[in-house]
């Protein structure tokens, strides 16, 4: 269930750089160790929910898990579309 | 036209900042504060009453209380005399930094030497968000099955201490399946350095073992690595 905190901190941090970017976010990469518990599954839904009616909405979201166990939780790549 | 960028930003800043607020806030005034995380049911709240009762002549201990609902537990923490403030989350699963910031600020602290905070009974999100604590506190109870280390390693990888309670259902023999060895493995193996002390809040049984971690902490005004990064 802390999945949907951390959709909701990610569709901040990705809105914020769509704003200074003026694109629209397609997909994000985020890195994460096992010590974050994230669930892909569950964080993508919680996404899904949280960026309806967003720019971000439709976003894919790609999650890498690190062998290092207490690897922080990462925002690592945003991909844009523009004209 | 499709461009990707690279951006290295760590999510969960908002709670990690407060976090970081906090435990600056408790280490300028030196007081130990450890972040109590179970399953519901594992007996938290009486170890917690049990250690308050105990090192009453030599340790000044407040609470904070994380609840989904109710005051109960804050209520069972004041029996003691010690002071707790309750938090209800209203259905979130775990407490977060911000909620700690405000609750810390209703404790009388300069009258405290160690703040417990016990979080909402859940053994996997609460792992996810720091308080700004110095250390975590894991409690496993023998009811719940040794593979619990195993089947939900992020606690166990993050915290400082392990209590396995309520070994006192131990000595019903082969009607329990618990086996201890397993468990201090499965931890071990997660995390080489957590302390891990088998008691059992109900009969007093290795107490002894926690109490005097604890002094030892207090005493040292022990501040640990972080167990984690801020909300690693």
């Amino acid at each position: 269930m802390h999945e949907t905190m951390i959709a909701q901190s990610l569709l901040a941090a990705i809105s914020e750089q769509a704003k200074k970017q003026n694109a629209k976010p397609i997909s994000a990469k985020i890195s994460c160790g096992m010590v974050n518990a994230v669930n892909d599954e569950i964080l993508c839904f919680a996404f899904e929910a949280a960026a309806k009616g967003t720019p971000c909405e439709g976003l894919r979201l790609e999650i890498e898990h690190k062998a290092k166990p207490d690897a922080p939780l990462l925002l690592e790549e945003i991909e844009f579309e523009s004209d | 036209m499709r461009t990707k960028r690279s951006i290295v930003k760590k999510i969960l800043s908002a709670n990690e900042e407060y976090a970081l607020e906090n435990s600056r806030f408790l280490s300028e005034r030196k007081k130990l504060c450890l972040n109590m995380i179970s399953s519901p049911g594992s007996g938290k709240t009486t170890i917690l009453y049990r250690t308050i009762s105990d090192l009453k002549n030599k340790v000044r201990i407040g609470v904070i209380e994380g609840d989904i609902q109710t005051d109960l537990d804050a209520k069972k923490i004041r029996a003691t005399g010690a002071p707790a403030v309750q938090i209800n989350t209203n259905g979130a699963c775990h407490l977060s930094a911000a909620q700690i910031s405000t609750a810390l600020k209703r404790l009388p602290l300069d009258d405290l030497d160690l703040i417990f905070i016990e979080n909402v009974g859940n053994l996997v999100c609460p792992s996810a968000f720091d308080l700004g604590e110095a250390g975590k506190v894991a409690v496993l109870s023998v009811p719940e099955g040794d593979d619990k280390p195993a089947k939900y390693p992020a606690l166990f990888a993050k915290s400082k201490v392990l209590l396995i309670n309520k070994i006192d259902l131990l000595s019903l023999g082969s009607q329990v399946d618990f086996d201890i060895e397993r468990v201090k493995t499965d931890a071990r193996k997660l995390n080489k350095g957590i302390e891990i002390f088998p008691i059992s809040a109900k009969t007093s049984e290795g107490m002894n073992d926690w109490y005097n971690w604890l002094l030892k902490a207090i005493e040292h005004q022990l501040r640990f690595p972080p167990a984690g990064r801020p909300a690693g």
